[in-house]
Protein backbone atom coordinates (compact mmCIF):
# COMPACT_ATOMS: atom_id res chain seq x y z
CA UNK A 1 0.00 0.00 0.00
CA UNK A 2 2.00 3.19 -1.61
CA UNK A 3 2.08 6.26 0.98
CA UNK A 4 1.81 3.33 4.20
CA UNK A 5 3.97 4.49 7.39
CA UNK A 6 6.68 1.83 7.60
CA UNK A 7 9.04 3.95 9.67
CA UNK A 8 8.63 6.11 12.51
CA UNK A 9 11.52 7.18 14.32
CA UNK A 10 10.66 9.64 17.19
CA UNK A 11 13.15 11.49 19.43
CA UNK A 12 15.99 8.45 18.75
CA UNK A 13 19.73 8.85 19.85
CA UNK A 14 22.19 6.11 20.19
CA UNK A 15 26.07 6.13 21.59
CA UNK A 16 28.37 3.77 21.42
CA UNK A 17 29.98 2.22 24.48
CA UNK A 18 27.84 4.88 26.69
CA UNK A 19 30.49 7.06 25.55
CA UNK A 20 30.46 8.36 21.89
CA UNK A 21 27.26 9.71 20.81
CA UNK A 22 26.30 8.14 17.01
CA UNK A 23 22.80 9.62 16.70
CA UNK A 24 20.82 12.80 18.52
CA UNK A 25 17.53 13.17 18.29
CA UNK A 26 16.57 12.33 15.44
CA UNK A 27 12.84 11.86 14.06
CA UNK A 28 11.91 10.77 10.44
CA UNK A 29 8.80 9.45 9.12
CA UNK A 30 9.68 6.59 6.36
CA UNK A 31 6.06 5.92 3.49
CA UNK A 32 5.88 2.31 2.32
CA UNK A 33 8.25 2.96 -1.74
CA UNK A 34 9.84 6.21 -0.85
CA UNK A 35 13.53 7.01 -2.14
CA UNK A 36 15.08 8.56 0.24
CA UNK A 37 19.19 9.59 0.50
CA UNK A 38 20.68 9.98 3.71
CA UNK A 39 23.50 12.67 3.62
CA UNK A 40 26.16 13.36 5.62
CA UNK A 41 29.84 14.27 6.36
CA UNK A 42 32.28 10.91 7.74
CA UNK A 43 31.25 10.27 11.19
CA UNK A 44 27.38 12.02 11.15
CA UNK A 45 25.95 9.03 11.97
CA UNK A 46 24.27 7.77 8.66
CA UNK A 47 25.25 4.23 9.23
CA UNK A 48 23.80 4.07 12.65
CA UNK A 49 20.44 5.42 11.62
CA UNK A 50 20.38 2.54 9.04
CA UNK A 51 21.19 -0.01 11.60
CA UNK A 52 18.40 1.51 13.60
CA UNK A 53 16.13 0.85 10.89
CA UNK A 54 17.63 -2.59 10.45
CA UNK A 55 16.40 -3.71 13.59
CA UNK A 56 19.96 -4.37 14.79
CA UNK A 57 20.74 -1.67 17.21
CA UNK A 58 18.82 -0.64 19.10
CA UNK A 59 18.19 3.28 20.30
CA UNK A 60 18.86 4.12 24.33
CA UNK A 61 16.09 6.96 24.02
CA UNK A 62 13.03 7.99 21.70
CA UNK A 63 11.30 4.71 19.75
CA UNK A 64 11.91 3.57 16.42
CA UNK A 65 8.89 1.97 14.90
CA UNK A 66 8.50 -0.27 12.14
CA UNK A 67 4.83 -0.75 11.04
CA UNK A 68 3.00 -0.87 14.24
CA UNK A 69 5.79 -2.54 16.49
CA UNK A 70 8.08 -0.88 18.41
CA UNK A 71 11.36 -2.38 17.48
CA UNK A 72 12.72 -3.50 20.65
CA UNK A 73 15.88 -6.44 21.48
CA UNK A 74 12.69 -8.40 22.98
CA UNK A 75 10.73 -7.77 19.60
CA UNK A 76 13.15 -8.84 16.91
CA UNK A 77 13.61 -11.85 19.28
CA UNK A 78 9.88 -13.03 18.71
CA UNK A 79 10.35 -15.77 16.14
CA UNK A 80 6.70 -14.46 14.00
CA UNK A 81 8.01 -10.65 14.19
CA UNK A 82 11.45 -11.49 13.15
CA UNK A 83 10.78 -13.68 10.41
CA UNK A 84 8.40 -10.81 8.94
CA UNK A 85 10.67 -8.38 9.60
CA UNK A 86 13.81 -10.00 8.05
CA UNK A 87 12.41 -10.82 5.56
CA UNK A 88 11.00 -7.22 4.37
CA UNK A 89 14.14 -5.28 5.60
CA UNK A 90 17.46 -6.15 3.61
CA UNK A 91 20.51 -3.86 4.33
CA UNK A 92 23.70 -4.10 2.12
CA UNK A 93 27.22 -2.73 4.33
CA UNK A 94 29.29 -0.43 3.37
CA UNK A 95 32.27 -2.84 3.44
CA UNK A 96 31.18 -6.29 1.73
CA UNK A 97 34.12 -8.34 3.30
CA UNK A 98 31.60 -8.08 6.60
CA UNK A 99 28.50 -9.19 4.47
CA UNK A 100 30.34 -12.26 2.37
CA UNK A 101 30.89 -14.91 5.43
CA UNK A 102 30.97 -17.82 2.85
CA UNK A 103 33.30 -19.09 1.27
CA UNK A 104 31.69 -19.37 -2.38
CA UNK A 105 29.13 -16.48 -4.43
CA UNK A 106 26.56 -19.39 -4.46
CA UNK A 107 26.51 -20.38 -0.64
CA UNK A 108 26.64 -16.70 0.30
CA UNK A 109 22.88 -15.68 -1.61
CA UNK A 110 21.92 -19.13 -0.63
CA UNK A 111 22.79 -18.11 3.07
CA UNK A 112 19.00 -15.67 3.09
CA UNK A 113 16.92 -17.56 1.23
CA UNK A 114 18.03 -20.83 3.52
CA UNK A 115 17.25 -19.00 6.40
CA UNK A 116 13.65 -17.64 5.18
CA UNK A 117 12.69 -21.58 5.01
CA UNK A 118 11.49 -21.27 1.42
CA UNK A 119 10.26 -24.17 -0.68
CA UNK A 120 13.42 -25.89 -2.46
CA UNK A 121 12.56 -24.97 -6.10
CA UNK A 122 11.80 -21.09 -4.59
CA UNK A 123 15.28 -20.97 -3.64
CA UNK A 124 16.64 -22.34 -6.87
CA UNK A 125 14.56 -19.43 -8.69
CA UNK A 126 15.94 -17.08 -6.64
CA UNK A 127 19.49 -17.58 -7.20
CA UNK A 128 19.46 -17.77 -10.69
CA UNK A 129 17.43 -14.08 -10.69
CA UNK A 130 19.47 -12.17 -8.69
CA UNK A 131 22.63 -14.01 -10.16
CA UNK A 132 21.39 -12.59 -13.75
CA UNK A 133 20.10 -9.20 -12.41
CA UNK A 134 23.23 -8.76 -10.73
CA UNK A 135 25.53 -10.33 -13.69
CA UNK A 136 27.23 -12.58 -11.46
CA UNK A 137 26.48 -15.99 -12.95
CA UNK A 138 30.18 -16.46 -13.80
CA UNK A 139 31.11 -16.25 -9.90
CA UNK A 140 29.15 -18.69 -8.30
CA UNK A 141 32.03 -21.00 -7.34
CA UNK A 142 34.58 -18.09 -6.42
CA UNK A 143 35.72 -17.79 -3.10
CA UNK A 144 35.69 -14.15 -1.99
CA UNK A 145 39.09 -13.61 -1.47
CA UNK A 146 39.45 -13.75 -5.35
CA UNK A 147 36.58 -11.03 -6.37
CA UNK A 148 37.37 -7.45 -6.93
CA UNK A 149 35.29 -4.65 -4.85
CA UNK A 150 33.29 -3.91 -7.88
CA UNK A 151 32.26 -7.66 -7.60
CA UNK A 152 31.85 -8.24 -3.90
CA UNK A 153 29.55 -5.60 -3.88
CA UNK A 154 27.51 -6.72 -6.50
CA UNK A 155 27.47 -10.19 -4.61
CA UNK A 156 26.85 -8.29 -1.46
CA UNK A 157 23.87 -6.34 -2.87
CA UNK A 158 22.67 -10.05 -4.36
CA UNK A 159 22.33 -11.60 -1.53
CA UNK A 160 20.12 -8.92 -0.05
CA UNK A 161 17.88 -8.93 -3.35
CA UNK A 162 17.77 -12.96 -3.79
CA UNK A 163 15.43 -12.28 -0.28
CA UNK A 164 13.07 -9.99 -2.19
CA UNK A 165 12.58 -7.62 0.90
CA UNK A 166 9.92 -4.76 0.68
CA UNK A 167 12.47 -2.20 2.12
CA UNK A 168 16.19 -2.20 0.92
CA UNK A 169 19.12 -0.10 3.27
CA UNK A 170 22.37 0.78 1.51
CA UNK A 171 25.52 2.33 3.33
CA UNK A 172 27.65 3.80 0.78
CA UNK A 173 26.65 1.32 -2.14
CA UNK A 174 28.64 3.29 -4.93
CA UNK A 175 32.08 3.36 -2.76
CA UNK A 176 34.88 1.91 -4.41
CA UNK A 177 32.94 1.02 -8.07
CA UNK A 178 33.88 1.75 -11.39
CA UNK A 179 31.57 3.81 -13.73
CA UNK A 180 30.11 0.85 -15.20
CA UNK A 181 29.03 -0.90 -11.91
CA UNK A 182 28.03 2.23 -10.59
CA UNK A 183 25.52 2.68 -13.69
CA UNK A 184 24.38 -0.84 -13.36
CA UNK A 185 23.50 -0.11 -9.50
CA UNK A 186 21.44 3.15 -10.13
CA UNK A 187 19.48 0.92 -12.96
CA UNK A 188 18.60 -1.60 -10.59
CA UNK A 189 17.45 0.98 -7.72
CA UNK A 190 15.73 2.67 -10.20
CA UNK A 191 13.88 -0.87 -11.17
CA UNK A 192 13.24 -1.64 -7.83
CA UNK A 193 11.81 1.54 -6.99
CA UNK A 194 9.28 1.23 -10.15
CA UNK A 195 8.46 -2.43 -8.77
CA UNK A 196 7.76 -0.63 -5.09
CA UNK A 197 10.49 -1.07 -2.98
CA UNK A 198 11.42 1.37 -0.61
CA UNK A 199 14.99 2.34 -0.95
CA UNK A 200 17.28 4.27 1.88
CA UNK A 201 20.52 4.81 0.74
CA UNK A 202 23.24 6.34 2.79
CA UNK A 203 25.85 8.10 0.80
CA UNK A 204 28.77 11.20 0.46
CA UNK A 205 28.32 10.80 -3.20
CA UNK A 206 25.73 13.57 -3.36
CA UNK A 207 26.12 13.03 -7.50
CA UNK A 208 24.02 9.92 -7.74
CA UNK A 209 21.47 11.53 -5.24
CA UNK A 210 18.73 12.72 -7.89
CA UNK A 211 18.74 9.38 -9.57
CA UNK A 212 18.91 6.87 -6.97
CA UNK A 213 16.48 9.24 -4.44
CA UNK A 214 13.20 11.78 -4.56
CA UNK A 215 14.03 13.21 -0.67
CA UNK A 216 17.09 13.63 1.09
CA UNK A 217 18.07 13.63 4.55
CA UNK A 218 21.05 15.66 6.06
CA UNK A 219 22.93 14.81 9.23
CA UNK A 220 25.32 17.46 10.50
CA UNK A 221 28.98 16.59 12.02
CA UNK A 222 26.52 16.66 15.63
CA UNK A 223 25.10 13.34 14.65
CA UNK A 224 21.22 15.24 14.07
CA UNK A 225 19.40 15.80 11.18
CA UNK A 226 19.89 19.57 9.75
CA UNK A 227 17.66 19.12 6.82
CA UNK A 228 14.28 16.59 5.27
CA UNK A 229 13.32 17.79 2.17
CA UNK A 230 13.18 16.70 -1.39
CA UNK A 231 16.30 16.10 -3.41
CA UNK A 232 16.29 19.38 -5.72
CA UNK A 233 15.50 21.86 -2.45
CA UNK A 234 18.34 20.17 -0.62
CA UNK A 235 20.85 20.34 -3.49
CA UNK A 236 20.03 23.90 -3.87
CA UNK A 237 20.76 24.72 -1.12
CA UNK A 238 24.74 25.32 -1.65
CA UNK A 239 25.54 26.51 1.50
CA UNK A 240 24.22 23.99 3.68
CA UNK A 241 25.81 21.37 1.21
CA UNK A 242 29.67 22.90 2.05
CA UNK A 243 28.88 23.80 5.65
CA UNK A 244 27.86 19.40 6.07
CA UNK A 245 31.43 18.54 3.78
CA UNK A 246 29.23 17.46 0.97
CA UNK A 247 30.85 19.76 -1.57
CA UNK A 248 33.68 21.87 -1.33
CA UNK A 249 35.90 24.57 -2.74
CA UNK A 250 38.86 24.03 -4.97
CA UNK A 251 41.50 25.43 -7.14
CA UNK A 252 40.67 24.12 -10.62
CA UNK A 253 40.68 25.62 -14.01
CA UNK A 254 38.48 27.20 -16.65
CA UNK A 255 39.58 28.25 -20.11
CA UNK A 256 43.41 28.21 -18.90
CA UNK A 257 42.87 30.27 -15.64
CA UNK A 258 42.97 29.09 -12.41
CA UNK A 259 39.80 30.31 -9.48
CA UNK A 260 38.17 28.82 -6.89
CA UNK A 261 34.17 28.18 -6.36
CA UNK A 262 32.32 24.83 -4.33
CA UNK A 263 31.30 22.33 -6.78
CA UNK A 264 31.06 18.96 -7.10
CA UNK A 265 31.61 16.59 -10.57
CA UNK A 266 28.35 15.51 -11.81
CA UNK A 267 29.57 14.86 -15.05
CA UNK A 268 31.94 12.50 -14.08
CA UNK A 269 29.23 9.97 -12.90
CA UNK A 270 26.04 10.26 -14.64
CA UNK A 271 26.86 12.21 -17.76
CA UNK A 272 24.77 10.09 -19.75
CA UNK A 273 21.92 9.51 -17.35
CA UNK A 274 19.88 12.45 -18.35
CA UNK A 275 20.37 11.35 -22.33
CA UNK B 1 64.70 -5.06 8.94
CA UNK B 2 65.59 -7.94 7.39
CA UNK B 3 64.57 -10.18 10.42
CA UNK B 4 61.24 -8.18 9.71
CA UNK B 5 60.98 -8.81 6.22
CA UNK B 6 62.36 -12.45 6.48
CA UNK B 7 59.55 -13.22 9.09
CA UNK B 8 56.57 -11.22 7.28
CA UNK B 9 57.45 -13.38 3.71
CA UNK B 10 57.73 -16.31 5.83
CA UNK B 11 54.39 -16.07 7.45
CA UNK B 12 52.48 -14.67 4.57
CA UNK B 13 53.88 -17.33 1.80
CA UNK B 14 53.20 -19.87 4.22
CA UNK B 15 49.20 -19.03 4.69
CA UNK B 16 49.37 -18.47 0.72
CA UNK B 17 50.68 -21.96 -0.26
CA UNK B 18 49.90 -24.34 2.81
CA UNK B 19 46.52 -22.83 3.78
CA UNK B 20 45.22 -21.12 0.77
CA UNK B 21 46.25 -22.22 -2.02
CA UNK B 22 44.40 -25.36 -3.99
CA UNK B 23 46.73 -25.92 -6.41
CA UNK B 24 47.92 -29.31 -5.47
CA UNK B 25 44.25 -30.45 -4.82
CA UNK B 26 43.15 -29.45 -8.59
CA UNK B 27 46.27 -30.84 -9.96
CA UNK B 28 45.58 -35.21 -10.91
CA UNK B 29 47.11 -37.48 -8.61
CA UNK B 30 46.01 -40.64 -6.36
CA UNK B 31 44.74 -38.50 -3.13
CA UNK B 32 43.28 -35.98 -4.99
CA UNK B 33 41.15 -38.62 -6.93
CA UNK B 34 39.39 -40.28 -3.83
CA UNK B 35 36.26 -39.57 -2.35
CA UNK B 36 36.48 -36.68 0.50
CA UNK B 37 34.23 -38.41 2.29
CA UNK B 38 36.75 -41.77 2.03
CA UNK B 39 40.06 -39.80 2.66
CA UNK B 40 38.68 -37.83 5.66
CA UNK B 41 37.60 -41.16 7.26
CA UNK B 42 41.44 -43.36 6.19
CA UNK B 43 43.23 -39.94 7.67
CA UNK B 44 41.40 -39.89 10.71
CA UNK B 45 41.97 -43.61 11.10
CA UNK B 46 45.41 -42.81 10.25
CA UNK B 47 45.65 -40.28 12.98
CA UNK B 48 44.21 -41.95 15.20
CA UNK B 49 46.45 -45.04 14.79
CA UNK B 50 49.54 -42.42 15.09
CA UNK B 51 48.14 -41.62 18.54
CA UNK B 52 47.65 -44.98 20.00
CA UNK B 53 51.40 -46.35 18.30
CA UNK B 54 54.49 -46.70 21.15
CA UNK B 55 56.64 -47.99 19.16
CA UNK B 56 59.23 -45.98 17.52
CA UNK B 57 59.54 -47.82 14.27
CA UNK B 58 56.39 -48.42 13.95
CA UNK B 59 55.64 -44.43 14.09
CA UNK B 60 58.49 -44.23 11.21
CA UNK B 61 56.85 -46.21 9.61
CA UNK B 62 53.46 -44.15 9.09
CA UNK B 63 55.57 -40.90 8.41
CA UNK B 64 57.36 -42.76 5.66
CA UNK B 65 53.81 -43.85 4.74
CA UNK B 66 52.83 -40.51 4.42
CA UNK B 67 55.37 -39.66 2.20
CA UNK B 68 54.71 -42.38 -0.18
CA UNK B 69 51.13 -40.79 -0.73
CA UNK B 70 52.61 -37.07 -1.18
CA UNK B 71 54.74 -38.76 -3.64
CA UNK B 72 51.67 -40.87 -5.42
CA UNK B 73 49.62 -37.84 -5.58
CA UNK B 74 52.28 -35.86 -7.57
CA UNK B 75 53.25 -33.27 -4.56
CA UNK B 76 56.51 -31.26 -4.83
CA UNK B 77 57.92 -33.82 -1.80
CA UNK B 78 60.55 -30.83 -0.82
CA UNK B 79 57.45 -28.69 -0.30
CA UNK B 80 55.49 -31.39 1.48
CA UNK B 81 58.33 -31.74 4.49
CA UNK B 82 59.13 -28.36 4.47
CA UNK B 83 55.38 -27.92 5.66
CA UNK B 84 55.21 -30.44 8.09
CA UNK B 85 58.31 -29.38 9.48
CA UNK B 86 57.53 -26.28 10.12
CA UNK B 87 54.71 -26.90 12.91
CA UNK B 88 56.79 -29.30 14.62
CA UNK B 89 59.65 -26.90 16.22
CA UNK B 90 57.07 -24.67 16.92
CA UNK B 91 54.60 -27.22 18.26
CA UNK B 92 56.82 -29.80 19.92
CA UNK B 93 60.08 -28.59 20.39
CA UNK B 94 59.36 -27.18 23.83
CA UNK B 95 57.56 -29.96 25.00
CA UNK B 96 59.78 -32.17 23.93
CA UNK B 97 63.49 -30.79 25.35
CA UNK B 98 62.67 -31.53 29.24
CA UNK B 99 61.38 -35.08 28.20
CA UNK B 100 65.21 -35.47 27.07
CA UNK B 101 65.90 -35.16 30.03
CA UNK B 102 63.63 -36.46 32.50
CA UNK B 103 62.22 -39.21 30.33
CA UNK B 104 65.18 -40.08 28.08
CA UNK B 105 65.75 -39.31 24.36
CA UNK B 106 63.57 -42.43 23.03
CA UNK B 107 60.29 -41.11 24.51
CA UNK B 108 61.00 -36.90 22.76
CA UNK B 109 62.15 -38.89 19.69
CA UNK B 110 58.63 -40.99 19.97
CA UNK B 111 56.77 -37.86 21.00
CA UNK B 112 58.24 -35.83 17.81
CA UNK B 113 57.76 -38.56 15.22
CA UNK B 114 54.11 -38.93 16.53
CA UNK B 115 53.75 -35.45 16.03
CA UNK B 116 55.20 -35.62 12.84
CA UNK B 117 53.18 -38.43 11.29
CA UNK B 118 50.18 -36.89 12.65
CA UNK B 119 51.10 -33.49 10.86
CA UNK B 120 51.60 -35.50 7.38
CA UNK B 121 48.09 -36.71 7.64
CA UNK B 122 46.40 -33.91 8.27
CA UNK B 123 48.38 -31.71 5.86
CA UNK B 124 47.99 -34.26 2.90
CA UNK B 125 44.00 -34.54 3.48
CA UNK B 126 44.23 -30.25 3.31
CA UNK B 127 46.05 -29.75 0.66
CA UNK B 128 44.90 -32.53 -1.89
CA UNK B 129 41.23 -31.84 -1.23
CA UNK B 130 39.21 -28.27 -2.27
CA UNK B 131 38.42 -26.37 1.06
CA UNK B 132 34.52 -26.74 0.12
CA UNK B 133 34.32 -30.42 -0.57
CA UNK B 134 36.37 -30.44 2.91
CA UNK B 135 33.56 -28.85 4.50
CA UNK B 136 30.75 -30.89 2.81
CA UNK B 137 32.59 -34.29 3.65
CA UNK B 138 32.80 -32.96 7.00
CA UNK B 139 29.21 -32.26 6.89
CA UNK B 140 28.25 -35.38 5.19
CA UNK B 141 30.38 -37.39 8.37
CA UNK B 142 27.87 -35.86 10.80
CA UNK B 143 29.71 -32.82 11.70
CA UNK B 144 27.36 -29.91 12.85
CA UNK B 145 26.32 -27.34 10.46
CA UNK B 146 28.02 -24.59 12.88
CA UNK B 147 31.48 -25.70 13.42
CA UNK B 148 31.94 -26.04 10.07
CA UNK B 149 30.60 -22.94 9.20
CA UNK B 150 32.65 -21.54 11.92
CA UNK B 151 35.73 -23.27 10.70
CA UNK B 152 34.88 -22.22 7.15
CA UNK B 153 34.33 -18.53 8.58
CA UNK B 154 37.72 -18.85 10.39
CA UNK B 155 39.34 -19.44 7.29
CA UNK B 156 37.96 -16.58 5.09
CA UNK B 157 38.70 -14.09 7.52
CA UNK B 158 42.36 -15.33 8.39
CA UNK B 159 42.96 -15.25 4.64
CA UNK B 160 41.21 -11.19 4.79
CA UNK B 161 43.51 -10.32 8.24
CA UNK B 162 47.14 -11.97 6.15
CA UNK B 163 45.90 -9.46 3.24
CA UNK B 164 45.49 -6.33 5.68
CA UNK B 165 48.64 -7.38 7.10
CA UNK B 166 50.82 -7.83 3.95
CA UNK B 167 49.18 -4.01 2.79
CA UNK B 168 50.23 -2.54 5.91
CA UNK B 169 53.84 -3.94 4.98
CA UNK B 170 53.98 -2.62 1.66
CA UNK B 171 52.93 0.50 3.28
CA UNK B 172 55.04 1.02 6.14
CA UNK B 173 58.20 0.07 3.30
CA UNK B 174 56.91 2.36 1.11
CA UNK B 175 57.68 5.47 3.59
CA UNK B 176 60.65 3.74 4.84
CA UNK B 177 63.90 5.52 4.09
CA UNK B 178 66.00 4.27 6.68
CA UNK B 179 66.90 0.79 8.18
CA UNK B 180 64.42 -0.54 10.68
CA UNK B 181 66.48 -1.64 13.21
CA UNK B 182 65.36 -4.85 15.46
CA UNK B 183 63.83 -3.20 18.23
CA UNK B 184 61.78 -0.82 15.81
CA UNK B 185 60.73 -3.63 13.80
CA UNK B 186 59.63 -5.99 17.14
CA UNK B 187 57.48 -2.33 18.07
CA UNK B 188 55.72 -2.21 14.73
CA UNK B 189 55.04 -6.25 13.93
CA UNK B 190 53.55 -6.34 18.13
CA UNK B 191 51.39 -2.55 17.39
CA UNK B 192 50.08 -4.54 14.48
CA UNK B 193 49.01 -7.80 15.92
CA UNK B 194 47.41 -5.71 18.38
CA UNK B 195 45.76 -3.61 15.71
CA UNK B 196 44.63 -6.89 13.85
CA UNK B 197 43.13 -8.05 17.15
CA UNK B 198 41.21 -5.00 17.44
CA UNK B 199 40.36 -5.14 14.22
CA UNK B 200 39.41 -8.89 14.17
CA UNK B 201 36.80 -8.21 17.65
CA UNK B 202 35.19 -5.15 15.42
CA UNK B 203 34.94 -6.87 12.61
CA UNK B 204 33.05 -10.34 14.19
CA UNK B 205 30.85 -8.23 15.55
CA UNK B 206 29.89 -6.99 12.56
CA UNK B 207 29.89 -10.11 10.71
CA UNK B 208 27.14 -11.37 13.17
CA UNK B 209 24.76 -8.29 12.61
CA UNK B 210 25.22 -8.85 8.99
CA UNK B 211 24.37 -12.81 10.02
CA UNK B 212 21.64 -11.45 11.82
CA UNK B 213 20.27 -8.95 9.35
CA UNK B 214 19.83 -12.45 6.87
CA UNK B 215 17.73 -13.95 9.58
CA UNK B 216 20.11 -15.81 11.15
CA UNK B 217 19.11 -17.23 14.45
CA UNK B 218 22.18 -19.63 15.57
CA UNK B 219 20.89 -22.38 13.17
CA UNK B 220 23.16 -23.25 10.21
CA UNK B 221 21.04 -24.77 7.20
CA UNK B 222 22.86 -25.91 3.99
CA UNK B 223 21.70 -26.50 -0.23
CA UNK B 224 23.36 -29.70 -1.11
CA UNK B 225 22.04 -29.20 -4.88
Amino acid sequence: MKNELIFDIKNASYTYLDKYPALKNVNVQIKRSERIALLGANGSGKSTLLLLLAGLIFSKTGSVKFLDNILTEEKVSDEKFRSLFRSSVGIVFQNPDIQLFNSNVKDEILFGLLQLSLPEDEIGKRLENSLSIMAIGHLTDRHPQYLSTGEKKRVSIASVLAMEPDIILLDEPTAGLDPRTMRHFMDIVNVLSAEGTTIVTATQDIHIVPEIADRAIVLSEDKSIVKDDIVSEVLKDRELLERHNLIHSHIHMHQGRPHVHPHEHPDHHYSHAGQ
Amino acid sequence: MKFLERSIKGALNFFKDAVFSEEIARTPGFLQSLDPRLKMLFFISAIVLTCFTKNFWHLVILYFMSVALALLSRIDILFFIKRVWFFIPIFTLFIAIPAVFTQGILTAAIFVMRVAASVSFAVLLTITTRHNLLFKALRSLGVPNIFVQTLDMALRYIFLFVKVFEEMHIGLKSRLVKAFNKKSAREWISSRIGFLFQRSVKMSEDVYMAMIARGYTGEIKKYEK
